[in-house]
């Protein structure tokens, strides 16, 4: 009963998001104001129902009811409350729902805190949301409802959630993730809205700007996530496998970067307005086609759901669709939004202009080599794998290219600056940083690793540059904290976001160049060293859970004679689910993480172990959290704040 | 700007487009990819098992006879609906070696006690490294090699009963 409840809201939802999507336009069009305001209303209602499918979908996981198909598929009795939960977005229909759920969430948050927006703009924007929400409830409702019943083989108990799912990394991720991909969909939709009413200054931009933000903080964090889910629950310590899946959700990552930059532009100088309709187009098109790529089976990949070809078919049916109405949308409308930006070459204009189109290069480049495997058999040319040295070999370039001219770029000005007033301090900075890296790479590792040398170079580049701009700004000056405290929000959120991202590089080059490694067999008693550690194995011992046992191994670990930390890496058997899963043991420091994980049990009671000595792994943690603080910072600039600001 | 510029990005979503359904609809799908390997011997590397034998080379395991490798996971979940038609392929006297890839070991050496184990040994590849020399595409995959090593089909996805009896096992029987 419940579950037929959920499966009637959720058609509730669906004839919301139905009136949502086509009376404001019928109502722009024909200027009846009272259509217009039906957005508003039409926005709540939707909301309240996906709320109500969801909590149903909750309450029918909490009880344990196996009669639904995707219950029985995703749950077990034995789980632990927050699992049954979290194994809601574990699987592809309940993860369909969530996503509706959270782009419903986004438009009842545009819908509520537009106020100070022209009324007619808010309410094109939102019909262009309640478009996307609809398809995709169609969508859901027709192909992928997780209210379906089995019928008359009730299982007696579910098979439990997989293994690897069963994790803090994963209640978060996933929601976090969507909460990125489908926040894209406000900055799509603003960007329709304007081609519609033809309405596109710096106020719109002033609007746009910070849900842009938004959805980038939560994508930025959602990837940090699953990145850090993988590096210590996959249990061998990988952190980025150039997946399909996690490049799906990088490429927006990218493109969405470079509409962030860009609507800089288009909010400060009205400038790069077309560029930013076809970033804003382009960003939500990628969510779409990581959308369609992870649930259509199409690439094979670890974290693809099922494959089914008609949902295949039909998220491609929609995502083409949305590219061929919007892009038409563009190509008939658009022009009249051309423009001509004068600027200086020197000037700030010129840098975001490298940078969008690096970073956009970027895009393309990741996403054509994750469908190269596709696209090179269908030439006839062959069957292609692409692995992790052929993106690396193309990405690393690239972004070291990129956070070489962020340096100048966060320095200069607007308009009409020149790159002679930073040209030579930083020019003499570069041999300096250059001496200085060298010098640092070898005191750390006693040799000259050129790549950990870049990235050092690099990280002193930004921080120079950083420095160079609080001065010209007259932070050293004698009343430097009066100008600290001047800057607005924003100028902290770019110094921040370019400094989260040399932290990641610190962390990622670091960990890849001088992390060590061992395979070693080990037995109650036993010890290995390991770059000036000394993993002694104190005793195994059995460790009980309600859906699973382990095999523990007791594992101290000292720096010479001083103790430094126990290690409890464990290889788990989840019994119901029938799989072994490896559990590190990991003590992170922010200079170097000690992981040990478990092999296969060998003779005479010892195991294997792979011990693992990881230096900087937590930058990369690190530098994430703060590109997400430099985009909230972003968002919380005061111009943002002022209602008063159309008319 | 000519106004024609603006279309392009419309022409090339539809190119896009095109080529996606050309791909899910044609028979051009990853069943029938063909590998650049065909008629070539397998990549050779020493790649220890999961029985503990030693290490082997797979471009000289046709010294004993043609083979299928087959490439599995315990992550996959086709695999699992696979190992039937290999325990049967087994029974009836194919050889097949297993190319356990990025898999956990301990996991993997369960999962061949628990649902019989078709294979006469199991090579690992837990980094991934030999399928990406092999161009292996996800799992499952089936390489056939016959008695001189030459790779002489590649069947790329999970295969059925049927799907053996149609068209796979006269490959196999034109090998021996």
């Amino acid at each position: 009963m419940v579950a037929e409840l959920g499966l009637l809201a959720l058609i509730f939802a669906l004839i919301f998001s139905l009136l949502l999507a086509l009376l404001p336009i019928v109502g722009w069009y024909g200027r009846y104001s009272n259509l217009l305001a039906m957005a508003k209303p039409m926005a709540q209602g939707q909301f309240v129902f996906l709320l109500i499918s969801f909590l149903l979908l909750v309450w029918v996981f909490l009880t344990d009811d196996f009669s639904v198909a995707y219950v029985a598929q995703q749950s077990n009795t034995r789980l632990p409350y927050y699992y049954k939960i979290s194994g809601i977005w574990g699987g592809h229909e309940g993860s369909m729902l969530l996503w509706l759920l959270i782009l419903a969430g986004w438009t009842l948050a545009v819908a509520q805190f537009s106020k100070a927006l022209p009324k007619d703009l808010v309410a094109v924007v939102l019909a262009v949301m309640g478009m996307v929400t609809a398809a995709f409830t169609l969508f859901t409702v027709f192909t992928s409802s997780p209210f379906e019943r089995i019928f008359p083989d009730i299982p007696a108990d579910g098979r439990d959630l997989n293994p690897l799912l069963q994790d803090i990394g994963l209640i978060l991720h996933p929601p976090m993730l969507y909460m990125g991909y489908v926040g894209f969909a406000v900055a799509f939709a603003f960007a329709i809205a304007a081609l519609i009413t033809g309405r596109m200054d710096n106020l719109w931009a002033r609007w746009a700007r910070p849900w842009t933000d938004m959805a980038w903080v939560f994508l930025t964090l959602g990837i940090g996530l699953g990145s850090w889910w993988a590096y210590y629950e996959l249990g061998w310590g990988g952190w980025w496998f150039w997946d399909p899946v996690e490049n799906a959700s990088l490429i927006p990552w990218l493109v969405g970067t470079a509409l962030m930059h860009s609507l800089a532009v288009t909010e400060k100088r009205s400038g790069f307005k077309v560029w930013t309709l076809l970033l804003a187009i382009f960003t939500f098109a990628f969510v779409l086609l990581g959308t369609f790529l992870v649930r259509s089976g199409i690439l094979t990949s670890v974290h693809a759901f099922a494959n089914d070809p008609t949902r295949g078919q039909l998220i491609l049916a929609i995502l083409l669709t949305t590219l061929v109405a919007s892009l038409g949308l563009f190509a008939w409308r658009a022009p009249q939004f051309r423009e001509q930006l004068s600027f200086h070459p020197g000037s700030r204009e010129s840098f975001l202009l490298i940078n969008n189109v690096i970073l956009v290069t970027l895009g393309v480049i990741v996403a054509l080599l994750t469908l190269l495997p596709l696209l090179w058999p269908v030439l006839g040319m062959g069957q292609v794998s692409i692995g992790a040295p052929v993106f690396n070999m193309v990405f690393n370039p690239l972004m070291a290219l990129l956070i070489f001219f962020m340096g100048f770029g966060q320095l200069l000005q607007w308009k009409k600056d020149s790159l002679k007033t930073v040209l030579w301090p930083m020019l003499i900075w570069l041999p300096i940083s250059i001496l200085l890296a060298f010098a640092l790479t070898y005191l750390y590792g006693r040799t000259l690793n050129l790549l950990v040398v870049l990235s050092l170079v690099l990280a002193l580049w930004i921080l120079f540059s950083s420095l160079l701009s609080m001065q010209k700004r007259g932070v050293f000056a004698a009343d430097g904290w009066q100008a600290l405290r001047r800057q607005p929000p924003s100028y902290y959120g770019m110094l921040l976001g370019h400094l989260g991202v040399v932290l990641v590089v610190i962390g990622a080059t670091f960990v890849t160049q001088y992390e060590v490694k061992r395979d070693v067999r080990m037995g109650p008693g036993t010890e290995h060293e390991l770059a000036g550690y000394r993993f002694v194995l104190q005793d195994f011992e059995v460790v009980e859970a309600s859906n699973w046992v382990a095999d523990q191994a007791n594992m101290q670990v000292f720096r010479g004679q001083r103790f430094v930390t126990e290690l409890q890496p464990q290889k788990r058997d989840y019994f119901i689910a029938g799989q072994v899963m490896t559990e590190a043991g990991i003590q992170s420091r922010l200079h170097r993480d000690l992981y040990v994980s478990m092999g296969e049990p060998l003779t005479d009671g010892d195991w294997s172990f792979r011990l693992q000595v990881k230096p900087m792994v937590p930058f990369m943690w690190l530098g994430t959290l703060i590109l997400c603080l430099a985009g909230i910072l972003a968002v919380l600039d005061r111009r943002y704040r002022r209602g008063d600001d159309y008319e | 700007m000519n106004r024609a510029l603006f279309a392009i990005p419309l022409l090339l979503a539809i190119a896009m487009g095109s080529f996606f359904f050309y791909v899910m609809r044609s028979g051009i799908d990853i069943e029938a990819l063909k590998s650049p390997l065909l008629g070539k011997p397998l990549p050779s590397n020493q790649l220890a098992t999961i029985e503990f034998s030693g290490t082997r080379d797979p471009s000289s395991l046709h010294e004993q006879g043609p083979f299928l490798l087959n490439v599995w996971g315990t992550w996959c979940p086709a695999c699992f609906d696979e190992h039937p038609v290999l325990n049967r392929l087994a029974q009836e006297g194919v050889r097949i070696i297993g190319l356990n890839y990025q898999d956990d070991l301990a996991a993997a050496q369960r999962w061949l006690i628990e649902l019989h184990n078709p294979y006469e040994v199991n090579l690992i590849d837990a980094d991934g490294q030999y399928g990406f020399d092999l161009g292996v595409y996800g799992a499952p995959e089936t390489f056939f090699v016959n008695a001189d090593g030459l790779l002489v089909h590649r069947q790329v996805g999970e295969f059925t009963m049927e799907m053996w009896r149609n068209e796979l096992q006269s490959i196999w029987e034109s090998m021996l």
